[in-house]
């Protein structure tokens, strides 16, 4: 069982108290109308599912119900950090990590 | 043959008690154990093989027994397949063996005797796969032979608890090394707890050689260690760590009232209290069990592990008649002193390493070799053959040397000392691999980090190695902690008792049992390896090695040393299987903890309940929430209570509780807009006042939620959701604010439990609600279809909508919850004049399915566009944002026009109601394709007649075709496709 420190509520708290929701950084498209059925398949549907350090997107559900950026290795589950969704759109190895990781999501923002 | 008092046993000899064998009445002592119970008593048969039925005594002494399963108690008090090794006896327990199906006290599989040898590994997935159709008359046959213990039909009597605690170091066992760790950190403040699964503190202590220091001694420094730790280390006992997960995670179960009789068992007390412990440090001191040895008939009853003759010789003073120690190391000779020293006439001492051999093996020290005590026979440089049985028991053993000369010895009971298996268990669980240690002859451990480990779990067998590797884990853990200088810790020397690696003797013919628990032979995993089954996970699966409620204690690594002789591999090159949670069988009585009947899933009620409940409806559980299904009067079955509630709704007026519906306030200069981005109708022109239907779609299109929402002022607005999907919605809006469109100012709040709501419904409604609210004025001209208003009724302050899911004249009326009691009566007692009806939710789903209202869920299933559920209206071509999911409506497979799509069916005999769910096809015949199925159907008493909603391929172009529902066991049911629209087709009823 996981402890992950929630960035907004300054605390290492109970995976219990978390949801998990998503592979972090995918991005809406823009203009959804301009894509071809498979570009918008991509975003919908496409996860890289990578092993190793990876960024995921959770909810803090039985604390203050704000999501957040967590870097997980998910070879040995060990957390490295916990970013808010602001401190992650400036954090560089987060902006590097998606746009080689999901290249195919952001070739969707033409 | 229980001995006069010995000074180390743990039974109280003035204790006398009995128990129950199989409805047999036997004596035995307070602080027996159950298998030194049976064995006092000379019962012999304890188990019953899982494949061949053969017969199975008493093997270990604690939780590594595979054979002794058996039945504690009965009824709410039932433990199915304990091992006996591990249950203390108390007065008057009831035990039956946990043995399948006997005719005749014949175990049925028993009686396949002579198909024994056609049954080798995969014999049931070979033989019973064809032909298909028997496959489920030959899954009961075989289901009734499997298994031991059967398990109870009544609910638990007693109750579990569950509590977090927080530690600095936690040491998982509490023998020697365990008690040397605890001595070492009890003076330095610091919290620290020390688990130890069996009854009594000191674990295998009564396990010494010539080099170890000698039983007393060790016994005294066990007291004295107590003594120092008590009051500054906490002591769980009965308390097996049974799983190890992140962030130092330990999960335990404490066994508080198992060992006592049921009547002086504490009311107010769990059986058995879960703990889940977070530490800073652990040690895990867990011990080593025994291990045995494959060679022919080495399951028979009087086969046992040498440290499980050993405990009971110490603990429980059991003696055996005639008895022959194997050993392929030294330690085993301890147990041959002992015995001779308690007086046994008849030990035979067979060593697998011959004189010479001995000689090399040993350190030039000859000091060093083990010392023969006096009066016992010697054989060395034999193994054992092939056991023999007479009367369902050992009666001899064949023991071969290398030059094929047999000698033949009567005993007993054998004891198996092959060398010792560290418990690695917990230090795996998160996913450490074990390194074989060919020096000692097993798995060690591998750690890191705040993990620890000592004693015999690291090759530190005797008590004497052991207490120092306590000590040094100790001290690891405070450097682990910054609390110890960090100085490099000299490892202390392994005893490996000189052992000669042994695991089967291949020679002989005969059944030479690997996992005496799953019956897995030496020849079922060689033949599983020549079916090319390599990896040693393929081979535990197709052999099942390895696998029941002992988890291959005894089996593995002589599993694992079979495959990587057999192969011609090292170990390492094998590696192991992999070591999960839990480690030992875990109640999930304690599991569950509190969490179990009333407090499994939390019930919620609305302000109204205790309105309702005085009525006595049928209740129905929708999403957590209590709700009443109907409310039937004086002795109206369910379909009575319907109809008059319906026809109620539909002529008069009728009140439902709508309170469940999730509700979320939505504010902020861009709420608007956020609402045209998660909705497909535009909100951009709605105005304060008023409210508007939508419906929320997830990135692929489908219909996830819909409901009303009204404009309060331009920059706050009222949202409901369904009831089940409330707190879903709320977390999906709250992320896309959260990380799509922070730029929009918007804030949410869940206002569900804020509001109370009731729906006053029917024709008479308007007149009830201007009798109770004077400042509103309720005319059709006034008050429009999807108005709300704020008044005030019989005092109490109220948003009312006139919103509608019955197509009738109605009106929501929102008030504090606090007041939706007060509301709710005296709308009740306003329309009494008119024979006003309360109903409930199949009220109100046939009011809404009469007129094709749909319910998401329901009606949809996640791939059900607003297209399919011919609700295109909703989805304006023009809307600047492109709101969530509209990409997806225009792609190719969207606009097929074979898609499950919601359609009315009305079957062509008025009286008979399709199941819903029932499955639909086109024609009768044998092969047809299954062409949708029934979402919602029900008899309307104002239709008077029966009615459906399906969701048909292609359904909006079969108008008018017969299409058949399958029911289970019945007639088919022949329906006619139409629209899904039943009653007031032209909208006319909601103006009342």
């Amino acid at each position: 069982m996981l402890l992950i420190h929630c960035p907004y509520c300054g605390e290492k708290r109970e995976e219990e108290e978390f949801t998990y929701d998503n592979e972090a950084g995918i991005v809406r498209p823009t203009d959804p109308e301009d894509l071809t059925d498979e570009e918008w398949g991509d975003y919908v549907f496409g996860r890289q599912n990578l092993c190793g350090p990876i960024y995921e997107s959770w909810v803090h559900t039985a604390g203050c119900r704000k999501f957040l950026i967590v870097k997980r290795d998910n070879s040995n589950n060990k957390i490295d950090k916990t970013m808010t969704v602001q401190e992650a759109s400036a954090d560089k190895n987060y902006q590097e990590f998606n746009s080689t990781a999901n290249s195919n999501i952001k070739k969707t923002n033409k | 043959m229980r001995l006069a008092k010995n000074p180390t046993e743990l039974i109280q000899r003035d204790k006398p008690i009995h128990f129950y064998w199989n409805g047999k009445k036997l004596p035995a002592y307070a602080g027996d154990m159950l298998s030194s119970a049976l064995l006092a008593n000379g019962v012999s048969h304890v188990g019953s093989s899982f494949k061949y039925g053969r017969k199975r005594g008493i093997f270990s002494a604690w939780s590594d027994e595979p054979n002794a399963l058996v039945t504690l108690e009965d009824g709410g008090l039932i433990t199915p397949n304990a091992r006996a090794t591990e249950v203390e006896v108390y007065d008057g327990m009831r035990v039956r063996a946990a043995w399948g199906k006997k005719i005749f006290g014949i175990d049925l599989k028993e009686l396949f005797m002579p198909m024994h040898r056609a049954m080798p590994a995969g014999f049931y997935y070979k033989t019973f796969q064809k032909p298909q159709f028997l496959s489920s008359f030959y899954e009961n046959i075989i289901r009734g032979f499997a298994g031991f213990s059967t398990s109870s039909t009544e609910g638990d009597s007693e109750f579990y608890e569950e509590v977090h605690e927080h530690c600095d170091v936690l040491i998982v066992g509490g023998g020697v090394a365990g008690l040397a760790a605890a001595r070492t950190l009890s003076d330095k403040g610091l919290d620290i707890i020390l688990a130890d699964d069996r009854p009594w503190l000191g674990g295998q202590w009564y396990l010494n050689d010539a080099k170890d220091i000698d039983a007393k001694t060790t016994q005294n420094w066990i007291e004295d260690s107590v003594k120092v730790i008590k009051g500054k280390v906490k002591i769980l006992q009965r308390t097996t760590c049974y799983g190890l997960y992140e962030e130092n995670l330990m999960l335990a179960a404490e066994r508080l009232q198992d060992h006592l009789t049921p009547d002086a068992r504490q009311a107010n007390l769990p059986r058995q209290r879960h703990h889940k412990i977070r530490a800073k440090e652990i040690i895990v001191a867990a011990g080593a069990y025994e291990r045995g040895m494959s060679f022919v008939n080495n399951d028979l009853p009087g086969i046992m592990l040498a440290n499980a003759v050993h405990a009971n010789l110490k603990l429980f003073s059991i003696m055996p008649n005639r008895i022959v120690v194997f050993v392929n190391n030294d330690s085993g000779y301890s147990l041959a002193r002992d015995l001779q020293q308690e007086g046994c006439k008849d030990i035979t001492l067979v060593d697998a390493r011959s004189n010479q051999n001995l000689g090399q093996d040993l350190s030039e020290d000859k000091s060093q070799q083990p010392s023969l005590p006096e009066g016992v026979e010697l054989l060395s440089g034999y193994v054992p053959l092939k056991a023999k049985s007479k009367q369902g028991r050992l009666h001899s053993i064949i023991m071969q040397n290398a030059d094929g000369k047999n000698h033949e010895l009567t005993c007993d009971v054998l004891a198996l000392s092959c060398g010792y298996d560290p418990v690695v268990h917990l230090t795996c669980h998160k996913n450490n691999r074990p390194q074989w240690s060919p020096e000692l002859a097993c798995l060690l451990p591998t750690t890191k980090g705040s993990l620890h480990v000592a004693g015999a779990m690291t090759g530190h067998f005797r008590t004497t190695t052991a207490i120092q590797s306590g000590e040094q884990a100790a001290i690891a853990a405070l450097q682990s902690m910054g609390l110890a200088k960090d100085e490099k810790i000299s490892p202390i020397k392994h005893d490996n008792f000189n052992v000669l690696p042994l695991f089967v003797n291949e020679k002989g013919k005969g059944k030479k049992f690997v996992d005496l628990q799953n019956d897995v032979t030496s020849t079922d995993i060689e033949l599983a390896l020549r079916e090319n089954y390599r990896s040693i996970e393929h081979v535990k699966r197709y052999t099942a090695v390895g696998f029941g409620t002992d988890q291959g204690k005894t089996s593995n690594v002589i599993a694992l040393n079979h495959v990587a002789k057999t192969l011609g591999l090292k170990l390492d090159e094998i590696g192991t299987t992999t070591y999960r949670p839990p480690y030992t069988p875990v109640t999930f009585g304690t599991l569950a903890g509190p969490h179990a009947s009333d407090f499994y899933e939390p019930y919620r009620y609305t302000p109204m309940n205790a309105s309702h409940a005085k009525e006595d409806p049928e209740w129905e559980v929708v999403g957590q929430w209590m709700r009443p299904r109907h409310f039937p009067r004086g002795s109206e079955n369910m379909q009575d209570a319907l109809d008059r509630e319906c026809m109620a709704a539909r002529n008069s007026v009728a009140v439902m509780d709508a309170s469940t519906l999730g509700k979320i306030d939505v504010r902020g200069p861009d709420a608007r807009e956020f609402l045209n981005r998660v909705y497909t109708n535009s909100w951009t022109k709605l105005a304060p006042g008023k409210c508007r239907y939508g419906i929320m779609l997830n990135e692929n299109g489908m219909v996830f939620d819909d409901g009303v929402t009204a404009c309060i002022s331009d920059e706050e607005f009222y949202l409901t959701t369904t009831t089940g999907g409330a707190a879903g919605v709320y977390t999906w809006l709250e992320n896309w604010l959260q990380t799509e469109w922070p730029e929009l100012k918007v804030y949410l709040s869940s206002v569900t439990d804020n509001w109370a709501t009731t729906a006053v419904v029917g024709p008479k409604s308007r007149e009830v609600l201007q009798s109770i609210c004077k400042d509103i004025d309720f005319s059709q001209e006034k008050f429009e279809f999807m108005d709300w208003y704020e008044g005030t009724i019989c005092g109490v302050p109220a948003r009312v909508m006139r919103i509608s899911f019955s197509g009738e004249l109605a009106y929501e009326i929102n008030v504090q919850a606090n007041y939706g009691k007060y509301i709710w009566d005296s709308v009740c007692a306003a329309g009494e004049k008119f024979n006003i009806a309360r109903y409930g939710t199949e009220t109100m789903h046939v009011l809404r399915a009469e007129k094709g209202f749909i319910i998401v869920g329901q009606d949809t299933d996640g791939f059900v566009t607003p297209m399919d559920l011919q609700m295109g209206w909703i989805l304006p071509k023009k809307k600047p944002y492109s709101y969530l999911g509209k990409r997806s409506l225009t792609r190719t497979e969207m606009l097929s026009e074979s898609r499950p799509q919601l359609v009315g069916l009305l079957p062509k005999d008025e009286k008979v109601v399709l199941p819903e769910g029932c499955q639909l096809v086109d024609s009768l015949k044998t092969s047809s394709d299954m062409q949708g199925h029934v979402t919602s159907s029900y008899y309307s008493a104002n239709l008077g007649r029966s009615f459906a909603m399906a969701l048909v391929k292609g359904g909006i172009k079969r108008y008018g075709e017969t299409i058949y529902g399958i029911t289970r066991g019945g007639d088919p049911i022949a329906a006619e496709i139409t629209e899904p629209f039943f009653y007031d087709k032209q909208n006319e009823k909601k103006d009342g």
